[in-house]
């Protein structure tokens, strides 16, 4: 790996923060170059490649102001050194020193019309430049500026985008699109062809979610908050069949995820049942009250269904339990302290859920090995190896041991909502936050790459092979390489989406908020 | 006696009550009747809508399936026409009273308002410190503007309905869906801005 990459890969995964908080706000992302260049051996690149840029101009002097160009300048002047180069450097103090031989500008004194160079980590709006030209105006330092050089630059139209039209040239090591901070698409290639069909039935309550479709060889299946599910063939629309559940009319109706599981639809509705439904038929095999209310997606292994439920029966909260998938009848019953809109997953043979009192569970036979406090999590854990990894709301991730313990936490956006952390077979795992951005994670919790999208995402993300599908709330969407995060193709669509949509190589499936399910062909 | 709320569209038991001073509002969906049979063995107000009305008699039914299987055109244009009757429903929102039994009301005061006298438009010109005529115009140009919205909103519904009913393919149904989705963003009134509105009770 080259220099530049590694520097990159290690600024993005330690000088970016995502959901940070300062002062009590948080913040979509902060770049903290100190933090990624003050590690071991990292300045030591930053000031070779950013003497690599300004070399063939021979300056005679760099200059910098503030603390975060201090450390670039010392690096530039040894990496000059080592190319036995003789540069001298100048340091601009915010403000005059109080004592000793109270100065501003910190270095030797330099003959005038000197060849200079301005030095600095990060340039964003220009401030710190503005602030740096009046300084030496102040101070009478006569030097010929033959251009910036800067290790991040944000792209700003007011900060090195104005200076270079106004003639001064500007050196970067890296942009924010370097860091897939940018919202540049790929213009020309859509991601949908023709639309293919519709079905009309459109939710009618405003809650948040909405329920995603789901693609099954030749098949569809689709739910709405009026408690419909319909089974389409793909290619023609042709409703095979539809099923309407008992309270069209119950808020919420069926925001889960239908599962599909030997030849048989699970649907777990609001109204507190599960409903087995046969896949061919749209029959009611079995139904079961498991609550009052039921917002869990099910996980199903080997004839057992693990979910979580609402509360609501006999004045408890929620509990998390575990059925036969052939009888529907309930094998064991876990209460929790709030009600769980949260999704099951199991590891190494523990049932792991979260739950609103911001525990998450773990519970195997209907026995509690460990639970731990992360924060509400709505969405599904995922596991990688022996690796647990959860998604709070409030934008941290943790990654957990079997045990429980934690390993790493990492904080990845003001708000994550509901995410099911889809994950690839590389062992990354995707986050979509509501900074608009879709962020990638290895197993040891290094950030892989960033995406800055056109909108805010729920959990409106699903991976087929090495493609990911991401459609923000305001109907952008975007095709990403699940390993690289290079987007491949985008679209606005004329809707709103509040679920993940679904794609295969033919198709792909979008639920609307309030128009329905469009199935458009899909655009190689 | 028994009253059961059943769902129009299917017969289907929405909600009971033996309680004879209950008040059930119903809307265009439910209609009510009138049960003095003993009500069936299991049925509960968290279950009852698996009970429906056939005849006289309400009988368990449990199966979904739509047995009539529709195409997805014939499916389309039942949703489209379920989404015209969402946006008509909208567009009159704004004429509809807001209080119970103001349709009675509004009646009264446009009859005072045609006679040009009466204690209830006497007492609105001294609230608001009108004249009386200037009362008695505003009355009745509310009442044109009601009539106004639910001819023309009417009129919309059964051009659209005859739309839906003759379309022969989905891509015609999804342009009239969009096209019944721009209606929304319609203000359906009379050209004269009504000079009485809340805003002047308020002061």
């Amino acid at each position: 790996m080259n220099n530049w990459l590694l520097l990159r890969n290690h600024i993005l995964n330690h000088g970016i923060i995502f959901g940070d908080q300062v002062e009590q706000r948080r913040y979509g992302f902060f770049l903290d170059t100190r933090q990624a260049l003050q590690q071991s051996g990292y300045l030591k690149i930053a000031g070779q490649l950013l003497w690599e840029k300004i070399r063939e101009f021979q300056p005679q002097v760099i200059i910098g102001t503030g603390l975060g160009a201090v450390n670039l300048l010392c690096a530039v002047q040894i990496a000059a050194e080592e190319d036995n180069y003789q540069l001298n450097t100048l340091i601009v103090r915010d403000a005059k020193k109080p004592r000793n031989r109270q100065r501003r500008i910190e270095g030797p004194s330099v003959k005038p019309h000197s060849r200079a160079f301005y030095i600095d980590d990060a340039f964003n709006t220009g401030r710190t430049f503005n602030k740096f030209l009046n300084i030496i105006k102040e101070e009478r330092l006569d030097l010929d500026l033959l251009g910036l050089a800067i290790l991040f630059d944000f792209w700003n139209p007011y900060g090195t985008r104005r200076l270079e039209v106004a003639g001064l040239p500007v050196y970067r090591i890296y942009t924010r699109h370097d860091f897939g901070i940018t919202r540049i698409d790929p213009k020309s290639s859509p991601v949908e062809g023709r639309l293919l069909w519709r079905n009309l039935a459109y939710n009618q309550w405003s809650y948040y979610l909405k329920s995603p479709p789901m693609i099954i060889n030749d098949l569809i299946i689709f739910a709405n908050d009026r408690h419909e599910v319909y089974c389409h063939n793909i290619d023609s629309g042709e409703i095979i069949w539809q099923w309407q559940g008992p309270h069209p009319f119950q808020e919420k109706g069926i925001s889960a995820r239908p599962i599909i599981d030997d030849h048989a639809v699970y649907i777990s509705c609001y109204d507190g049942f599960l409903y087995k439904l046969d896949l061919y038929t749209g029959q009611v095999i079995w139904k079961t009250q498991l609550d009052m209310y039921l917002h869990s997606t099910p996980y199903i292994y080997q004839r057992m269904l693990y979910i979580g439920t609402e509360g609501g029966l006999h004045k408890k909260r929620g509990d998390i339990l575990a059925l036969d998938t052939i009888t529907g009848q309930i094998l064991w019953r876990f209460p929790t302290k709030d009600v769980i809109p949260a999704s099951p997953t199991l590891f190494q043979s523990q049932v792991i859920c979260g739950s609103n009192d911001g525990k998450i569970y773990s519970i195997t036979n209907g026995r509690l090995n460990w639970s731990v406090y992360v924060g509400i999590v709505k969405g599904r854990p995922a596991v990688i190896e022996d690796s647990l990894f959860v998604c709070t709301e409030d934008g941290h991730l943790y990654a957990l041991d079997p045990k429980g313990r934690f390993i790493w936490h990492r904080t990845c956006g003001t708000q994550t909502l509901h995410q099911f952390l889809p994950s690839h077979p590389s062992g990354l795992i995707y986050i979509i936050n509501q900074d608009h951005f879709c962020l990638a994670y290895d197993k040891t919790g290094n950030q892989i790459w960033a995406r800055k999208l056109r909108g805010p995402g729920l959990y409106n993300i699903s991976i087929n092979k090495d493609e990911l599908f991401i459609c923000c709330e305001n109907g952008y969407s975007v095709i990403l390489d699940a390993i690289s995060g290079e987007k491949l193709q985008q679209s606005w669509f004329p809707f709103r989406i509040n679920c993940p949509p679904n794609f295969n190589d033919k198709i792909l499936a979008l639920h609307s908020v309030d128009k329905g399910l469009y199935v458009y062909e899909r655009l190689i | 006696m028994t009253r059961l709320v059943l769902d129009i569209a299917c017969n289907r038991v929405i909600y009971f009550t033996d309680d004879a001073n209950a008040r059930l509002t119903v809307n265009e969906h439910v209609y009510i009747r009138e049960w003095l049979r003993p009500l069936p063995m299991g049925m509960e107000l968290s279950n009852c809508w698996d009970w429906k009305l056939q005849g006289d008699s309400l009988s368990l039914d449990l199966g979904q399936v739509d047995t009539y299987k529709k195409s997805l055109l014939e499916h389309n244009k039942d949703k489209t026409l379920q989404f015209l009757t969402d946006v008509i429903n909208y567009l009159r929102k704004d004429i509809q009273p807001t209080c119970l039994s103001g349709k009675e009301l509004r009646e009264i005061k446009y009859q005072q308002a045609i006679a040009g006298e009466g204690d209830l438009i006497e007492s609105m010109a001294q609230t608001l410190g009108w004249d009386l005529d200037e009362v008695c115009r505003e009355i009745r140009f509310q009442r044109q503007n009601h009539d106004y919205v639910l001819i023309e909103t009417e009129k919309l519904r059964e051009l659209y309905k005859e739309k839906i009913f003759l379309a022969t393919s989905n891509d015609e149904i999804y342009s009239i869906r969009d096209n019944i989705a721009q209606l929304k963003n319609q203000k359906i009134r009379l050209g004269k801005k009504g000079i009485f509105n809340s805003t002047l009770l308020v002061k």
